[in-house]
């Protein structure tokens, strides 16, 4: 059997079960895929086991468990190539790596300005398509030209159900800055790119004013809701403890762990896609230079960007898939959840990572001093 | 000079003597080479990074001398970490005790209960807190349920939750420094107390206390200096005003890829560090207080 | 002079039927002690006998498992250690090293007696003048010469005046020239203050030169009492004899047994007249004959007589000086005897010689042979 078919046949498999196990909750979902691992056997890859493992570079936690079912385990099964996992992700680390020239690395997802940095730096390698099926991808999944794009995440309002049941509730950026009509305790993000954007366009700057960003706007709009902000979270872990245990009745978190809450922990909220911060698409698996295993690692981005892993990704951590083919295997009630749903698409602010590439630093420095006087 | 003397008068002593010296060093080599490569070397490359990443200057260092952030979160740190060190001592200083006068069965028994906390990892120790901390947690429903208060207590997200909880993590290590300065005092010290007509309370503050200080100060500074690196407790236990040092550092380095400026906050931290130490050293040593001749 | 301003009355103090073990190691087995008041008593005995725990007991550090302790007639079972009014003189000194020499004497005085800041500044004057060290009140214990902390310990013990002072070998730590020293000053000083003192030690000269009374100890149990005479010249059993200077112990069968006199033999040998046994002993009995080896006299073999031969004769194996004396080890048959002969007597006495050994009747003694100690392997070889 050629690797091409070995994959066809992983894809046909993967649909299966996402059609079968369509609607059920994530739990449902990790069983069957992991039943049907179970089933497949090494002996359909000969000479499997002489491969080279690939280091995969990647966030811990959940993330980690949803990488591994979703590309990891079926990845290995029928290329014979293990996997070495290594978290949690932090691009510093790569940079360090490839300045020190000891890559260790074979893939990770770089996102947001650290693509235009790794850019800049030559850290990246072209993608292979003789081992990439371009055909399997979409068009936009490939916007950077070296990296597959995997998936999206968005910075979106929660507000709590119990306090506004109704049609009268938060549904802006506006909103959440305005404490007379939505009074409550509020939670916000300590990391700067997404608080300032959410500053601006609850100040009502328009998306097509929006970069190069005002500053000055930005730090007036922040002043206004500082005194109303319960709290600053860090984690996202923090951030989900804070709506489970009902310790803030609006927060803007980033979506998969706000759906995860939701979902699976029974928080009760509820979220606002209008205006979510969007990454759009800036999340890209890569091929770090100098990486001991390419080959290997070209495999895995053959896997990534297909619409049944994207699918089944999105099953277990609820960001949004960059290829739209993923919808088609998506249960309608989950597909609305997600950053890249075109009805959420449509509503979101899209991030332009290129203002973020130059001027991180200046505005980290000035945020933190803001936040911490 | 002798071995100047030596080498005119008797090579053959010379030989033997300089051979003496030289197994010593041969010995200390493996050590030394270990230093050197996981320690010296890194902080080398440090220094030489704070320089060398604005080009050659003291660029980096100007920033941390005149921005307000750095002298703020510096203030807040060494703030927060006193605080703790002190609350630590005094916490960790009665478990001690009794650790110190118990025998067999009950130390161990106390000796387990300190360390639980330890098999458990901080982050897992610190998301308790929140739970029990928070508007709905633990304390604040007992509190409400029994009456005592009808809005919740602000326990959270402030220097307070911070703190109780960087306390708990120094707790163990606190009471284990002090537990082995104490086993360190002569128990017949005591004991010549007590037949010289003290009570067990005036044996205790007349004699083992005072004794017991050297120890108490010892363990603040380890403390301390462990306090001033903390990270985790208040980026998720505390409000960005109790932003401490090493989350500077780290989001400096790992955020904004600023090795440079990492580095040389990394050092001043260590320099304050070693001043500290040393100035401890010169002023609270036993051997200064109590009449050392090497004053 | 200052004789009398430091001066108290001792207290008695009595031990009755005192026992202590730890686990199953009995320290302290049925002790019965009297002490009369003013007395210098030691506890002598060798490592393991238990005299630190009976100190122990005294002290109150420890709480018997049986028995009582008297002091004055008041049994102070229920008196912790700071209500007993004891010194204490511990054989590490245990000086606080964290007060001067002034602060570790007046601390009795400023934990029991509340007396005026003047009076104690005098008291401890009195007892730094007493031990000599006046010039030294303001230094450190750590800045002190072993002596001298020696010192400092005593005077912290007697400061507040206590009726009874408790000294756990307090000069172990010293070398002999100042042992000897310090042993003559804690003589003085106890002449001059009156107190009564329990002084434990392993150093049987020690004891011997200092004690009124002696209290030989073994295994948990007391061996003899007595004045140190008395337990020199007439020891009770063999233990005590061995444990108290050289001796010669030798291995000998009741022959017959009169009222003035009795015969022993040693080993298939000699038949010796003894004096009669102090215990109830009947012919064919087994025994010690305890003889001191400075007791023993000797002559050269071939200047006595066969048929004058009235004691034993045996072979000079070993010859050494000692300064004042020479002391021999001759054998004789399977036993082996010591002697000690004065420095211009020992001419005539070669490693080799035949010498013929005897002693007045007086000299010896009959000791029990199933007394514990002679069997004792750590005090045989003495
Ligand atoms: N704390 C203790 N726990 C258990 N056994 C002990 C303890 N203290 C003493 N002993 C035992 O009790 C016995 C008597 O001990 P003690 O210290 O009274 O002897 P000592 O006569 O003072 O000996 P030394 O001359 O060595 O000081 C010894 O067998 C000793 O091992
Ligand atoms: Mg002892």
């Amino acid at each position: 059997m050629s690797a091409r078919q070995e994959v066809e046949e992983y894809c046909a498999n993967l649909r299966e079960i996402l059609a079968a196990t369509r609607g059920l909750d994530r739990r449902d979902f990790i069983k069957s895929v992991g039943g049907t691992l179970a089933g497949w056997t090494l002996a359909t890859c000969p000479g499997a086991s002489a491969e080279l493992p690939i280091t995969v570079f990647g966030f811990g936690g959940v993330w980690k468990k949803a990488a591994l079912k979703a590309f990891g385990e079926p990845f290995t099964q029928k290329t014979g190539i293990n996997i070495a996992y290594q978290e949690p992700y932090l691009f510093a680390k790569l940079l360090a790596m490839h300045q020190a020239r000891a890559m260790q690395i074979d893939t990770a997802p770089v996102q947001g300005e650290e693509m235009y940095q790794a850019e800049r730096l030559k850290m990246i390698m072209p993608l292979d398509f003789s081992v990439i099926d371009r055909s399997a991808l979409d068009p936009r999944q490939l916007r950077y030209g070296n990296a597959v794009g995997s998936h999206t995440l968005s910075y979106v309002i929660c507000y709590n159900k119990k306090n506004w049941p109704g049609e009268n509730h938060p549904a802006s950026w506006a909103d959440f800055w305005n404490v007379e009509k939505f009074p409550g305790r509020r939670a916000l993000r300590t990391d700067e790119l997404w608080t300032v954007e959410a500053a601006l366009k609850a100040d009502g700057v328009k998306d097509s004013e929006f970069y190069p960003i005002d500053v000055d706007r930005v730090f007036r709009s922040l002043d206004r809701i500082k005194p109303h902000i319960k709290t600053w979270w860090s984690d996202n872990s923090l951030s989900q403890q804070l709506m489970e245990q009902e310790e803030v009745d609006i927060i803007a978190m980033m979506n998969g762990r706000a759906t995860e809450s939701i979902r699976d922990h029974h928080a009760p909220f509820e979220i606002v896609w209008n205006e979510a911060i969007c990454e759009g698409g800036s999340q890209g698996w890569i091929v770090p230079v100098g990486c001991p295993n390419p080959h290997g690692a070209m495999k895995f981005l053959d896997i990534v960007g297909r619409a049944e892993s994207e699918a089944a990704f999105a099953r277990l951590i609820y960001y949004g898939p960059q290829n739209p083919k993923a919808y088609d295997l998506i249960d309608p009630a989950l597909a609305k959840l997600l950053p890249t749903y075109p009805a959420n698409e449509k509503v979101a602010h899209m991030v332009d990572f290129s203002w973020w590439a130059d001027n991180l630093p200046a505005m980290q420095r000035r945020f933190q001093l803001w936040l911490q006087s | 000079m002798t071995a100047i003397a030596g080498h005119t008068t008797a090579p053959p002593r010379m030989a033997a003597s300089s051979r003496q010296r030289i197994i010593p060093a041969l010995l200390l080599m493996p050590c030394l080479a270990w230093i050197s490569f996981f320690f010296l070397l890194p902080l080398a490359l440090m220094c030489w990074r704070s320089f060398a990443a604005k080009g050659y200057s003291f660029a980096a260092y100007t920033v941390l001398f005149t921005s307000p952030l750095y002298t703020k979160v510096m203030l807040t740190t060494v703030k927060t970490a006193s605080i703790a060190t002190v609350i630590a001592l005094i916490l960790a200083y009665p478990v001690a005790y009794v650790l110190t006068i118990s025998g067999g069965f009950r130390r161990a028994l106390i000796l387990t209960f300190v360390f639980i906390p330890y098999w458990v990892d901080i982050i897992v120790r610190t998301f308790s807190w929140l739970i029990l901390l928070g508007d709905n947690g633990l304390i604040n429903k007992l509190l409400m349920a029994t009456g005592i208060v009808h809005t919740p207590l602000e326990l959270l997200y402030n220097s307070f939750s911070v703190l109780i909880a960087m306390v708990q993590i120094l707790l163990p290590l606190t009471i284990i420094i002090l537990f082995g300065a104490m086993l360190r005092i002569d128990r017949t010290l005591i004991a010549a107390a007590k037949i010289h007509g003290a009570g067990s309370w005036q044996a205790f503050r007349t004699v083992f206390f005072p004794l017991s200080l050297p120890g108490v100060y010892g363990a603040g500074l380890l403390v301390f200096v462990l306090s001033l690196g903390f990270y985790v407790t208040p980026a998720l236990l505390g409000s960005p005003r109790q932003t401490m040092i090493a989350q500077t550092i780290m989001v400096e380095a790992s955020e904004l890829l600023d090795w440079g400026q990492a580095s040389a906050a990394g050092l001043v931290l260590l320099i304050i560090t070693t001043l500290i130490a040393a100035i401890y050293n010169r002023y609270f040593s036993l051997d200064r207080l109590w009449g050392g001749s090497d004053a | 002079m200052e004789q009398s301003a430091v001066r108290t009355s001792g207290a008695r103090v009595r031990l009755r039927n005192l026992s202590k073990s730890y686990g199953a190691v009995v320290a302290v087995d049925g002790l019965t002690l009297d002490v009369p008041a003013g007395t210098f008593v030691s506890l002598l005995g060798p490592s393991g006998s238990g005299k630190t725990t009976t100190l122990n007991l005294i002290a109150g550090f420890l709480t018997p498992d049986a028995g009582d302790i008297l002091i004055d007639e008041r049994s102070v079972a229920d008196v912790p250690p700071h209500r007993r009014n004891i010194g204490m003189v511990f054989q590490s000194y245990s000086l606080f090293p964290h007060m001067t020499v002034a602060d570790n004497v007046g601390f009795p005085l400023r934990m029991r007696a509340k007396l005026s800041r003047d009076e104690s500044r005098k008291r401890i004057a009195e007892m730094l003048a007493l031990v000599q060290l006046s010039h030294l009140k303001a230094r450190y214990p750590r800045q002190l010469s072993g002596g001298q902390q020696q010192r400092v310990a005593m005077a912290r013990a007697l400061v507040s005046r206590p009726r009874l002072l408790l000294m756990d070998e307090p000069l172990g730590a010293l070398d002999k020239k100042l042992r000897e020293q310090m042993q003559a000053e804690i003589r003085n000083i106890h002449r001059s203050v009156g107190t009564t003192v329990v002084y434990v030690t392993h150093d049987q000269s020690e004891a011997l030169t200092m004690s009124d009374l002696v209290v030989v100890m073994h295994r948990a149990r007391i061996a003899q009492i007595g004045t140190p005479r008395a337990l020199y010249e007439a020891p009770a059993n063999a233990f005590v004899a061995d444990f108290l200077g050289d001796s010669n112990l030798i291995p000998a069968t009741i022959v017959k047994t009169a009222e003035r006199e009795c015969a022993v033999r040693i080993g298939n040998r000699a038949v010796i007249a003894a004096p009669p046994a102090p215990f109830a002993a009947a012919a064919g009995d087994r025994a010690f004959l305890f003889v001191r080896p400075e007791d023993m006299t000797l002559q050269p073999a071939s200047s006595v007589q066969p048929q004058d031969r009235s004691g034993l004769v045996g072979t000079v194996k070993e010859l050494s000086f000692h300064g004042d004396v020479f002391k021999l080890s001759i054998a004789v048959g399977d036993d082996v005897l010591k002697a000690k002969v004065a420095r211009e007597q020992c001419g005539s006495f070669e490693v080799g010689r035949q010498v013929v050994i005897s002693w007045t009747p007086n000299a010896a003694r009959l000791l029990p042979a199933t007394s514990d100690g002679a069997s004792s392997s750590e005090s045989g070889m003495r």
